[in-house]
């Protein structure tokens, strides 16, 4: 698969892609902003598809609080240049951050108000005057992963945080995607406005509309040629490409959940991508050409729940049973066999494995305002 | 004779039972010292009296020197304080508690029962006649297939009455209870053996005498509502007498964990050998099966072990049901009505059913939406109804699934349930401004813009939203436009949240513009407190405006980190329309009290006098009692609510938006200062809209003579009510308050949709109205309807008890431990004070002075 050659081939690139993408989805849910909502069915509704049975519940929240509480213990607190983050790479810090928050803990309150504190100061240390989030380890591909997943955390935490330093470094971020947007209305790697693809674009995307959630103005024009751009990378059959139309299942996943959370549920693109993802088995294993794991079940379970009806129904309690039996007694989680997250990959893995398995499972929460309808 | 006197002199007759041992002894012998110098008194009495009546006989005379010498004898030894020394011996038997489950599920049929093991059980328990062997004739299994789980656990304990229980009482004090929402203690079983009330004609086949509960009212007699069935007839008794049965109870849900702590805290103390508890293992309410039984095992030094016999079958039964029903509850006309059904189904996975979203009106009913479901037997399922709202004003619905022909009759009453919502003619025009875009913020201003029935001052279709770290960056001239500038404009408004701006947004001029609209103009006011500023920034005009009192120069309260704050919803708070989340107010109640805990809060002083307080924080004590969190008065022309947590986005959890909006929709509506209900057609709400049988419904009438809206001013209006068992008329009184507005209870006997009709005195049809209620029983109880065998484990093992099978009642004599203990009690009993001692003095002085009196002696 061209995308495996192209964006996964180093190790730190492909923990940046799997996070990256990860994460987009749980901005891109985030809007509804005006221009978004303008666009908005009236068959979709904002409450549909809840959690009820008490039993369940108190397994998910118990599983995340486990889970939320094995983050907050392999934090690095050593008052070095290091301390509040987790790995050199932003992308893991922030998804760290962000299953923390998504559990419902906020900036400033709490038992992970100092955990939260931490990592949100050594995130901004490593901005840089362009406004560009530049971790200390970057992927051989390029910066621009990290930084949208980077920016996506810090509109989340703006607002439940007056620090002004954060809303500062947010405005810079969001300045510097916008400026960085390509001709066709897609981002790469690298912070220049050169080339896409839709890994990246959508990362930058998710980030955009979390901060315009925020009130934080973005052009119209900026999210509407973005949208363009995804959508010209879905195949006639089902499913999105990763730079031009195919039927990969990761951007697949990510394909369908960016359109959903413009508004476009009942795009025929959509409902193609999600009869042909409702065929990929859900097994803690390599299934249909899924090699990503974690970037695929994040993806997957946002955009059946987006979908609703059958879709979920049929999805959700195979990936949650999945994921709660997975679990390590200590909270954290391990990957499959044969992925390509593994350990060489992924950095201080257990915390990227347990960061994005938390926020699958935080589909069930509502927290994060990024993942609302 | 020594019980007669024992008792002459004021010993307790259970005492008396008990004596072992009595002897008399004095409190002060000393004084019978006394009785010595008796002797020559007695000489010198007598000789006195020779002296003196030297004419009387000497017989006579010797009597009157006896009597003088007897009252001086008694007197002596009243003082000497003669006690009768008393020895008691009590012999305490160990409690064992019968207990018998009569709740809901307790109707449904044991079975089925799917090998010929189980029917053995189920037949040697019934003590039918199988004969030799262990094979069953087709009768006897058809027969055992009839059986009612409540019948079925009569039937066991009558076969084991002589054997077993008769045995047991010689050993151990036996008492009897029943449960279903309450522990009511049953009589001496009589020998009956009973179904319940709603298998009334079941019973009649089958030869089983079924006793009624009064299901006109709902309310059971309590001393006659329950009794075991040891039989002496065993499968059909006589129907004239019903105090020996076990009826099922009303309200009617399984409180499994609760008849355990029952049946403990009446014992007081007292040894429980054992607590045998005949159930299908539902708990469906109240203290869980897990913490009674850890209330078992701590209770005294032995514990109380639970012996489980568990009644009924593990086999699937068919049942698709209804579990949950939930709609916005408030609606624009035109507006897309969503409504959320919740279903569980089991025994027909992958089936594929049609679910339906039904209206009824005076015409008929009207399918307004279908969807079809792929029935799931692992989990509970929801399906989205949608419809668009073509009349304003209150609509009842009705969500069913087609009755399956393999359900049981009692499981198919959960097929259907009914929703509520109402739609407004009109939509409120709303600003909402804050200082930062918290996650509240956020997450609210979406779910305004998506709630049809909002708008703004300056646009049609979505309410203004400001908030302030963005307005700062605007030009002066886009900041002017953000607020207000006159009182006209701001009186366009409906209702304004005021989040946590700063005194520089909200600057003085504004804040008098704010305090004028809504004291002069009914401005609906929401202030949601924030750590930043509100309300504890602004000046004593603005706090004058709250409902409550602030401590002044603090910014709000934080909660230790692992003491987090609690919500608890006030009792007024339960049924304000404002925080109704479910129409059901013991469900209500139950969900607000689970809503996650949090960090912050206003720091509130006090409640103002007329403030109505809707939810408290009980984690914070003033001096006045705890904190309110939630409250609201009227300031003047308009309302003003003020909550003091600025978390109310954690009330998404599992849920969404379902609780977090349903509160801020429902605030909009209750404090915009318009009457949404509007119009001039008579409506009829009745609420809740799904009730028990024997709860109380209330229903309201809005009457209107005509079409111009002009109230009736009859002092009673009847309506009918129309349910499966016949019609009955419920006469509603007027509203000394409210014109045209009339309020009636009605506590509905029967199961069953029952429709409430108002039909005008007058005949108009254009005002006749009626509305839905859905009578159900506890619905919970047939969700999982079969024997929940691992709840009666877990109890049992936990308590150091076990599970007895129905035809294995015998075993339990071994499994109990605890003996009869024998205690020896002393007491004394008083002689000389009591009415004997002071009547045998009297007559003896009596004797004297009569005979002195007859004789003329001096």
């Amino acid at each position: 698969m061209i995308m495996h050659k192209r964006v996964f081939s180093g190790p730190t690139t492909a923990m940046l892609i799997v996070g990256l993408f990860a994460i987009s989805v749980m901005g891109f849910w985030a809007e509804t902003n005006r221009p978004v909502q303008a666009q908005k069915p009236a068959g979709k509704a904002a409450t549909a598809d809840i959690l009820t049975e008490s039993d369940i519940i108190d397994r998910v929240t118990g599983s995340l609080d486990q889970s939320v509480k094995y983050l907050a213990s392999v934090q690095i607190r050593d008052g070095s240049p290091m301390d509040g983050a987790w790995d050199d790479c932003n992308a893991p810090n922030a998804l760290a951050i962000l299953a923390i928050m998504g559990r419902g803990h906020v900036p400033g309150r709490g038992p992970y108000a100092d955990v939260l504190e931490r990592g949100k100061k050594y995130l901004l240390r490593t901005q840089q005057d362009s406004g560009l989030f530049r971790s200390k380890r970057i992927p051989g591909s390029g910066p621009m992963y990290s930084h949208g997943l980077t920016t996506l955390c810090m509109a989340e935490m703006y607002g439940m945080d007056a620090d002004p330093e954060l809303e500062q470094g947010l405005r810079k971020a969001v300045d510097l995607i916008v400026r960085c947007q390509s001709a066709k209305g897609g981002w790469r790697y690298q912070p220049n406005p050169s080339t896409q693809d839709v890994s990246v674009t959508i990362m930058q995307v998710v980030a955009l509309r979390a901060a315009n959630n925020a009130e934080i103005p973005v052009p119209q024009q900026t999210i509407d040629k973005a949208v363009g751009y995804i959508k010209s990378c879905a195949h006639p059959k089902g499913g999105f490409g990763y730079t031009g139309p195919s039927q990969g299942p990761h951007t697949t996943a990510a394909g369908i959940l960016s359109l959903q959370l413009l508004g476009h549920y009942d795009d025929p693109t959509v409902t193609r991508a999600l009869e042909f993802m409702s065929k990929i088995p859900v097994k803690w294993a390599r299934a249909r050409g899924v090699t990503y794991f974690y970037y695929f079940h994040y993806y997957a379970i946002q955009g059946n729940y987006q979908a609703g009806g059958k879709y979920w129904n049929q999805w959700h309690p195979q990936v949650r049973e999945m994921f709660l039996e997975k679990q390590n007694d200590n909270g954290s989680w391990d990957i499959p066999a044969g992925m390509s997250e593994s350990a060489s990959v992924v950095g201080r893995n257990k915390v990227y494995w347990t960061a994005m398995a938390s926020l699958v499972l935080e589909v069930y929460m509502h927290y994060l305002p990024a993942y609302q309808r | 004779m020594l019980e007669r006197l024992l008792r002459s002199i004021g010993v307790a007759d259970e005492m008396v039972e008990n004596i072992s041992d009595t002897h008399i002894a004095f409190q002060r012998p000393l004084w019978l010292y006394a009785l010595i110098l008796l002797i020559p008194a007695a000489w010198f009495i007598y000789v006195r009296q020779k002296a003196n009546l030297a004419t009387v006989r000497t017989g006579l005379r010797t009597a009157l020197t006896v009597t003088r010498v007897l009252v001086l004898a008694m007197l002596i030894l009243v003082l000497a304080s003669p006690v009768l020394r008393l020895t008691e011996e009590i012999n305490k038997k160990p409690i064992l508690a019968v207990v018998f489950d009569a709740s809901q599920s307790m109707q449904l049929p044991a079975g089925p029962f799917e090998t010929d093991e189980d029917r053995l059980v189920v037949a040697r328990a019934a003590g039918l006649d199988i004969g030799e062997g262990d094979t069953l004739d087709e009768a006897v299994k058809t027969e055992i297939e009839s059986f009612g789980r409540v019948e079925l656990a009569s039937l066991a304990v009558e076969t084991a009455r002589e054997e077993v229980f008769e045995k047991l009482a010689e050993k151990y004090d036996v008492q009897y209870f029943a449960f279903a929402r309450r522990l009511e203690p049953l009589e001496e079983p009589t020998g009956k053996a009973v179904k319940s009330e709603s298998d009334a004609a079941a019973a009649a086949d089958s030869g089983v005498t079924v006793v009624e509960d009064d299901g006109k009212t709902g309310n059971k007699d309590p001393g006659a509502a329950a009794t075991t069935a040891p039989p002496g007839g065993g499968d059909a008794v006589a129907a004239d007498d019903d105090r020996g049965a076990i009826r099922v109870q009303q309200p009617n849900a399984s409180y499994l964990g609760e008849a355990v702590l029952g049946v403990l805290d009446r014992a007081a103390g007292q040894r429980v050998s054992g607590l045998l508890v005949f159930s299908d293992g539902q708990n469906t309410g109240g203290a869980s099966p897990a913490d009674a039984a850890a209330a078992a095992r701590a209770y005294r030094r032995d514990g109380a072990p639970v012996f489980a016999v568990p009644v009924g079958s593990t086999a699937d039964i068919k049942d698709v049901a209804i579990i949950d029903v939930y709609t916005s509850g408030l609606v624009a006309k035109k507006d897309t009505v969503r409504v959320h059904a919740t279903i569980e189904a089991h025994g027909f996975d992958g089936q594929p059913v049609n679910v339906e979203l039904v209206a009824h009106s005076r015409d008929g009913e009207k399918i307004l939406a279908t969807k079809e479901l792929v029935l799931s037997g692992t989990e509970q399922q929801q399906v989205e109804l949608t419809y668009v709202a073509e009349e304003s004003g209150p609509q009842y619905l009705e969500v069913r699934i087609p009755e399956h022909p393999s359900e049981s009759e009692q499981l198919k009453a959960n097929n259907h349930d009914v929703a509520y919502v109402r739609v407004s003619e009109d939509k409120l025009k709303v600003l909402l401004l804050d200082g930062r875009p918290r996650w509240d913020f956020r997450f609210l201003k979406n779910a305004m813009r998506r709630d049809n029935g909002l708008a703004g001052r300056l646009s049609e279709d979505d309410p203004e939203v400001v908030v302030e770290s963005e307005w700062r960056r605007q030009p002066e001239a886009e900041q002017e436009k953000a607020f207000p500038r006159t009182i006209e404009e701001m009186a366009e408004y409906d209702v304004i949240i005021l989040g946590d701006v700063s005194p520089e947004f909200l600057t003085r001029e504004r804040e008098d513009l704010l305090i004028r609209g809504v004291q002069e103009r009914g401005v609906g006011l929401i202030v949601e407190a924030g750590p930043e500023h509100m309300p504890h920034s602004f000046g004593a005009d603005f706090q004058e405006l709250l409902p409550v009192e602030l401590i002044q120069g603090q910014p709000g309260r934080e909660a230790k980190v692992f003491e987090p704050y609690r919500m608890e919803v006030s009792a007024s708070g339960t049924l304000h329309e404002a925080m109704q989340l479910y129409e059901d107010t013991g469900k209500n109640q139950v969900v607000w009290s689970k809503m996650p805990e949090y960090y912050w809060c206003a720091a509130i002083e006090r409640p103002k006098a007329g403030t109505e307080v809707l939810a408290w924080n009980p984690s914070v004590e003033l001096a006045q009692g705890k904190l309110p969190l939630i409250s609201w008065h009227r300031a003047k022309a308009g309302k003003v609510m003020f909550i003091a947590t600025d978390a109310t986005w954690l009330w998404r959890r599992t849920v969404g938006d379902r609780y977090f909006y349903k509160f801020w929709g429902q605030s909009l509506r209750f404090m915009a200062p318009r009457d949404e209900k509007g119009g001039a057609k008579s409506f009829i709400e009745v609420r809740p809209v799904r009730v028990q049988p024997g709860e109380e419904a209330t229903i309201e009438l809005a009457a209107f003579a005509d079409a111009d809206g002009t109230p009736r001013n009859e002092n009673e209006l009847p309506v009918s009510i129309e349910g499966p068992k016949g019609t009955q008329s419920v006469v509603l009184r007027r509203d000394a308050r409210q014109e045209g507005i009339y309020r009636g209870q009605f506590r509905p006997a029967e199961p069953g949709k029952h429709s409430v009709v108002f039909t005008p005195p007058d005949g108009d049809p254009e005002q006749a109205t009626e509305a839905l209620l859905n009578v159900m029983v506890a619905p919970e109880e047939f969700r999982q309807p079969q024997l929940n065998l691992a709840t009666l484990e877990g109890l049992s093992q936990a308590t150091g008890g076990d599970i007895i099978p129905l035809d294995q009642l015998g075993s339990l004599d071994a499994r109990l431990t605890g003996k009869t203990l024998t205690t020896r009690r002393q007491d004394q009993a008083t002689i000389w004070d009591n009415w004997l001692v002071l009547v045998v003095l009297v007559v003896v002085y009596s004797i004297d002075v009569g005979i002195r009196r007859l004789m003329g002696l001096s």
